[in-house]
């Protein structure tokens, strides 16, 4: 395979990457530095990624590994100068999403989604938004068929117990 | 309609366990996301879901044109960075310089002052010299006389 198959490869996929990304940064912006780092790392490491079964796999748990150390990092404060423009980021974003989705519905969802730990919510968002099969899964998260089935079940559930609950302290 | 209703909901069930196919979970989809279909109140969150999901599988991101954006930024800081570096080791060096330099003189003082010393303590010692010379020469008149 040629530097210009992986990197077509990798533009099909940049969105589901993104997407990923999102889920975890929530930041716009710092899920797209995410995936843009992904992909140079994975050009850089031609013959790494040429070896895997399937680039899209292998990309995906790049960007889940990368997402989650970024977000560790952030925690732990390292970014410390950055939150406070992050944080604008964020709340830009929110009402964005607000105004587009023009639905409080599914901004609800959203929160749903949000408040999952992220695992269940990664799981969540690879079957649920991205699609994967269990196989896919299974190796992206480095996870057992079980114990897949088993977070995405309580992530399918707590999104579930999140909206009805909701629903009820509005009535 | 009530198989339908009875086989969505058996459906449902299966998803919230995670034990769908994606071909079942593609025909939940479908049905939840008919928006002209009625449902039962009750399902009304699996329709906010599936809803919720199909908004975000159209969520597109283009990298090209924003990335540059991005690391412009990040080299305009890059840049900011090595300047501030580049003044702070400046003034570092020209502390140092300063200080040697103040050093310097100090100690080119003190030289100084030790040689001045030096001398003024010979010159004392020659004056003491002249003092015996005057004798001398006092005693060498007493006998000539």
């Amino acid at each position: 395979m040629n530097q210009h198959k992986v990197i077509d490869q990798l533009q099909s996929i940049q969105s589901r990457l993104y997407r990923v990304a999102k889920r975890i940064l929530v930041s716009h912006e710092e899920s797209q530095d995410c995936v843009q780092d992904v992909m140079v790392k994975i050009l850089e490491r031609k013959e790494i990624a040429e070896q895997a079964k399937s680039i899209e796999a292998y990309a995906i748990t790049m960007v889940k590994n990368q997402s989650i150390d970024r977000l560790k990092s952030k925690q732990d404060g390292f970014l410390r100068i950055e939150e406070a423009s992050l944080e604008d980021l964020v709340s830009k974003e929110e009402e964005l999403d607000k105004t587009f989705s023009s639905s409080q519905r599914l901004q609800k969802v959203n929160d749903a989604v949000q408040h999952l730990p992220k695992k269940q919510r990664l799981v969540w968002q690879l079957r649920d938004v991205e699609g994967y099969d269990f196989e896919e899964i299974e190796s992206i998260m480095d996870m057992n068929a079980s114990a897949v089935r088993v977070t995405l079940s309580r992530a399918r559930k707590a999104i579930r117990t999140q909206i009805l609950g909701e629903n009820e302290n509005e009535s | 309609m009530k198989t339908s209703h009875n086989a969505i909901q058996a459906l449902l069930e299966k998803y919230l366990d995670g034990q769908t196919s994606l071909e079942e979970e593609m025909l939940l989809r479908r049905y939840f996301r008919d928006a002209g279909r009625p449902i039962d109140p009750e399902w009304e969150w699996a329709r906010d879901v599936f809803m919720y999901t199909q908004n975000e599988q159209q969520l597109k991101v283009s990298l090209e044109e924003p990335s540059t954006r991005l690391s412009s930024v990040i080299s305009w800081m890059r840049i900011a960075a090595s300047f501030a570096l580049l003044i702070v080791t400046s003034f570092g060096v020209y502390r140092l310089q300063e200080e040697y330099q103040e050093r310097k003189m100090q100690e080119a003082y003190i030289e100084t002052k030790k040689a001045f010393e030096l001398i003024s303590k010979q010159l004392k010692q020659a004056q003491e010299q002249l003092v015996y010379l005057d004798y001398m020469d006092q005693t060498v008149q007493k006998i000539l006389k």
